[in-house]
């Protein structure tokens, strides 16, 4: 009979994990300190209490990580804040969106919502984008199955937002005319 | 039974397959499902016929999924010998044994979670049967009750269908909706006939039954269980000469024989012997 902590184990290899990924950010001026694992780890379980859930194998955390490395608005100053910041919205909307959605396209959707419409701002993510959005997929909507939850949020957005080519010719009209 | 560090790699390993690639996690009450169906069929194993062969030095995988496959071929019995029974099945026009049977059943088989959620029973059973099955869940609980019904089937099938349509008419007008276990009516009756001596096609008069109520009166001074304790050896004497060789039919029935002798015991202290022996 196996005397290993089966949990303790469980971390200890999610850690690693994690440490491994440094491989891959270091590219884009992002690493983690064995100490930032540990804190990450930590912020994981504190999030998984709070929102009720359980991960049994493999942590989201790591591919959150290689999923945002190359976000324009993440750097080495807010990395590990901006990793405990999504790992939370990240749970949070698993449970608002009854777990219908994957993994994969809840990252998908978050990644390309916190680069353009949302311009870095975290709040801005979980009030408003992913709010709008699990309002939808709660009422039944599925299409994210097909685009992987990728240009989902142009058919919920109730902003209305300048097109770019629009924009850029009334800019020239206003200036340069 | 083991313990959690022993569990969790089941249940996580239980978890993926339920997951698949999709999520790294899930809800507390997703895991809570899922650790009851592995609990299920460690348990299924270590209680069931071969749980004495079950070695404790099975780890708690090879235990689960000893009691996985059993689970498995249980409902696979189970849905033969729903089959075999399907066609003589009948519910006498009772709305609770016919939804059972036609509705209840057939879902069961459709929705039934062998993999992720074995300790489901899904249906509400509101039939209810003689047999005291409070402590199963799952396909073992449905086992049973199935094999209950049967067993009542047979035991009314003795009769022929007009006869016990006859007896609950006789019992309750709205017998299609009366929510009671219907071979109880028929053999409450029956019992009734051998007490006064008649056959069973032979209507019980008024005589009939104050010379019951006499039986009980006399017998009742003498010791508290007299009256109660004849009825058990006539019912057990009757089922043993009709149902000869028919064992499961028996013992299902000596099940309800307790509460069948207290409600004629009532009947009788109380004058009421009509609404027991009603036809």
């Amino acid at each position: 009979m196996e005397s290993t902590n089966w949990l303790a184990l469980l971390e200890r290899t999610q850690i690693q994990k994690v440490m491994e990924s440094n491989q891959y950010t270091e590219q884009y001026g992002l690493t983690l300190s064995e100490q930032d694992a540990e804190i990450l780890a930590q912020e994981r379980k504190s999030t998984l209490i709070e929102q009720k859930r359980v991960e049994f194998g493999e942590s989201i955390l790591p591919r959150i990580i290689y999923e945002f490395c190359d976000s324009a608005f993440i750097s080495q100053s807010n990395y590990v804040e901006s990793l405990t910041r999504l790992q939370e919205i990240f749970f949070l909307y698993k449970n608002e969106m009854l777990d219908e959605i994957s993994d994969e396209e809840l990252l998908n959707f978050m990644k390309e919502q916190f680069e353009t419409v949302c311009f870095g701002d975290f709040d801005y993510l979980e009030g408003t984008c992913l709010d709008i959005f699990a309002q939808a997929v709660r009422a039944g909507y599925r299409g994210y199955q097909q685009t992987g939850g990728r240009g989902e949020y142009a058919e919920f957005d109730e902003v209305l937002r300048w097109d770019r080519e629009l924009y850029l010719e009334v800019l020239r009209d206003l200036c340069w005319k | 039974m083991y313990d959690m560090n022993e569990l969790l790699p089941v249940v996580a390993r239980l978890t993926k397959r339920y997951t698949g690639i999709e999520s790294s996690s899930v809800s507390y009450e997703k895991a809570n499902q899922l650790m009851g169906a592995v609990i299920y069929c460690i348990r299924e194993i270590e209680s069931g016929e071969v749980g004495a062969l079950v070695s404790r030095q099975q780890n708690a995988m090879q235990a689960y999924q000893a009691g996985a496959e059993l689970v498995r071929k249980k409902t696979e019995e189970l849905l033969r010998f729903y089959e075999c029974y399907k066609k003589e099945f009948c519910a006498y026009g009772n709305v609770y044994l016919s939804d059972f049977w036609n509705k209840g059943m057939p879902a069961f088989f459709a929705h039934y979670d062998e993999q992720f959620e074995p300790q489901n029973t899904i249906l509400t059973l509101d039939y209810p049967v003689l047999s005291d099955l409070a402590q199963y869940q799952g396909i073992d609980l449905v086992d049973l009750y199935v094999r209950s019904v049967v067993a009542e089937q047979q035991f009314l099938a003795m009769f022929g269908e007009a006869y016990v349509r006859e007896v609950l008419r006789a019992y309750c007008a709205d017998y299609a909706e009366l929510p009671e276990n219907l071979a109880a009516i028929v053999f409450g009756n029956v019992i009734g006939h051998i007490l006064a001596g008649k056959k069973l096609t032979d209507r019980l008069c008024e005589a009939d039954l104050q010379k019951i109520s006499a039986q009980y009166a006399f017998m009742n001074m003498e010791e508290n269980s007299g009256f109660q304790g004849q009825i058990s050896e006539l019912a057990a004497a009757f089922l043993a000469q009709h149902f000869a060789g028919e064992e499961s039919v028996q013992q299902y029935m000596m099940m309800g024989l307790p509460d069948i002798c207290t409600r004629i015991g009532n009947a009788a202290a109380y004058g009421n012997l009509d609404k027991v022996f009603v036809f």
